[in-house]
């Protein structure tokens, strides 16, 4: 069934990507309209897509240097303690990342599906799903990803197409208003939702190979993006920008508002809800994966494969536990990820697109 | 147990490397599906200790307090997943506060969805309502369900409601119900005006 050669293909590379954003994203990003207007909103939204872009090409860029594998790479350019820092540091966005889905999908799952389930046996099934499909490597977590993919997405397309039927047109006759600095900002915490794919600087060497994987790289952030777009157009459309602000997932909201003729079920929003707590299940194989194989960069090397995977998903699944709420969960997510591990990493990519262009330069 | 035992006798059989490690698969997952089944087959009640409500009758505010009084009148808990109409009495509708107040609890609570057809009625609809006859729902929906296109009337669902109650610059017409020997027909409806309630950020946000 595999090849067991350690390789994914461009197809499975871009499924990885969109799984691991589209639910995150769509249920993060409202996070941020606080007591803006919608158009600002908007603005802000693209201004995340037009920096999400250009840190795209930046890790594009500098993944057509990476011969053997990133870690290497880093050691060989900035000496291997940077190295180490660098997993390091990715190894904390990945943490907070992780932390941050397993309280996201208990939060949705109590709310919308199961209300009588205690938060945290929520969160150690999600925990121990994602370490069971990380544990079995990247190409069955790849194969996972692909095989749900069709299950998760299309639905939700779907879902987008009935209620673009349904929108209110005067919902977007709002006065015009300039991009300020204000909405720039927001576009800056925003992007935090999408910087997560930075890690595919890991991912790279795994792709057949380097062409591939940038195409699916772009194709699978194209993806997220354009979706993402679209689905806050459609749900400024259906609530307004008041009605958007006053609830906590309109994303979810939007599937019990959209109405199917002939369909017999009442309550089949519930249904795009559960389908949605799927893509969170390749996520979290995404984030554990990550976390596994960061940690053996740092501590283990290439022994102890289990061990390197355990000990950290096991921490990031008490922490997720003890962490208050999913309120606290989005504070610490939006706080260490957005202002301190994500800038610190794209620095570190600058920095190496520098080095690389100065060193071509002398050449 | 004997399966666990089964296992580890058939890993020294196939050999060191490759039979533990399937073993160790196959227990890991036993042990997970066994946590899944445990914990998540005893979320809350059971089918049978529960009852779905096709109409949620609406007369008084706080919506919640309403509501726990009439779950406490119930021997079975109340699920309202299922509910297809909402029927608010017509004092409620035309009291301004009362209907913000009930609107935006409805809002803050998922269970009820946002595609339920909302009426407005009397006081004898509403006791004629809260008996809940098996089909009430499905009857009331037919109003617009199964009719012919030409005598389609204009639906109001709660989605709609609370558009208008969030970015209200229009109006909105609740189709009223009325009794007409001993059955409920629809008669005209009762005006909402344009209102944008302003400031209303939800307690989600900080």
């Amino acid at each position: 069934m595999f090849g067991g050669n350690q390789k994914i293909s461009g197809r499975q590379l871009e499924r990885l990507l969109v799984l691991d954003g589209v639910g995150k994203a769509g249920l993060l990003l409202p996070r941020f309209a606080g007591r803006v207007s919608g158009r600002t909103f908007l603005l802000s939204l693209l201004t995340a897509v037009f920096l999400t872009l250009g840190y795209t090409w930046c890790i594009a860029r500098l993944s057509r240097k990476i011969e053997n594998d990133f870690y290497s790479y880093v050691c060989f350019r900035l000496g291997r303690p940077t190295a180490v820092f660098l997993c390091f540091l990715y190894w904390m966005y990945t943490f907070v990342n992780v932390l941050f889905l397993l309280r996201l999908f208990a939060a949705i799952a109590v709310t919308f599906v199961l209300p009588e389930t205690p938060e945290w046996i929520l969160i150690v099934i999600a925990s121990l799903t994602g370490i069971y499909a990380a544990s079995g490597g990247l190409e069955v977590r790849a194969r996972f990803s692909e095989v749900i993919y069709p299950f998760v997405v299309y639905p939700l397309i779907l879902l987008l197409i009935l209620a673009a039927a349904a929108l209110h047109p005067e919902a977007f006759q709002t006065k015009a208003e300039p991009l300020s600095w204000d909405a720039a900002c927001r576009g800056a915490q925003m992007f935090t939702a999408f910087g997560g794919i930075g890690l595919f600087l890991y991912l790279i060497p795994f792709a057949e190979n380097q062409k591939t994987g940038e195409r699916a790289l772009f194709r699978g952030i194209g993806k997220i993006l354009a979706g993402e777009f679209f689905l806050f157009l459609i749900i400024l459309g259906t609530f307004g920008e008041q009605g958007m602000k006053a609830l906590p997932w309109p994303f979810i909201s939007l599937m019990s508002s959209v109405e199917i003729r002939g369909v017999f079920l009442q309550r089949w929003d519930v249904i795009f809800t559960v389908l949605l707590l799927g893509s969170f299940f390749a996520a979290l194989a995404t984030g554990m994966y990550y976390l596994g194989f960061l940690t053996g960069k740092i501590f283990f090397g290439n022994r102890n494969r289990k061990l390197r995977l355990f000990w950290p998903a096991a921490v990031v699944t008490a922490a997720a536990c003890v962490c208050r709420d999913y309120q606290t969960a989005v504070k610490i997510y939006t706080l260490l990820n957005g202002s301190v591990f994500l800038p610190a990493a794209i620095f570190f990519t600058i920095l190496l697109l520098i080095l690389e262009h100065v060193r071509e330069g002398r050449q | 147990m004997k399966y666990l035992l089964k296992q580890y006798r058939k890993t020294k059989e196939k050999g060191k490397s490759s039979g533990r490690k399937m073993a160790w698969d196959r227990i890991t997952f036993l042990l997970f599906m066994i946590c899944a089944v445990v914990f998540l087959a005893g979320c809350g009640r059971e089918l049978e200790e529960r009852e779905f409500p096709e109409v949620l009758v609406i007369r008084e505010t706080p919506l919640l307090e309403a509501l726990e009084k009439e779950q406490k009148k119930n021997s079975k808990y109340l699920d309202y997943g299922q509910v297809q109409c909402a029927v608010f009495s017509e004092n409620l509708v035309t009291d301004p506060e009362a209907r913000r107040d009930a609107l935006t609890c409805l809002e803050q609570m998922p269970v009820f969805a946002r595609n339920i057809l909302v009426f407005a009625g009397s006081e004898e609809v509403l006791e004629k309502v809260e008996i809940q006859e098996e089909g009430l729902g499905a009857r009331l929906e037919g109003f617009y369900k199964n009719v012919p296109k030409q005598d389609r009337k204009e639906a109001v669902t709660l989605g709609e409601l609370f558009y208008w109650l969030h970015n209200g610059d229009s109006e909105v017409v609740i189709p009223r119900l009325i009794m007409q020997e001993e059955e409920m027909v629809l008669s005209g409806g009762v005006e909402l005006k344009a209102e944008v309630m302003a400031g209303n950020f939800a307690r989600w946000r900080e």
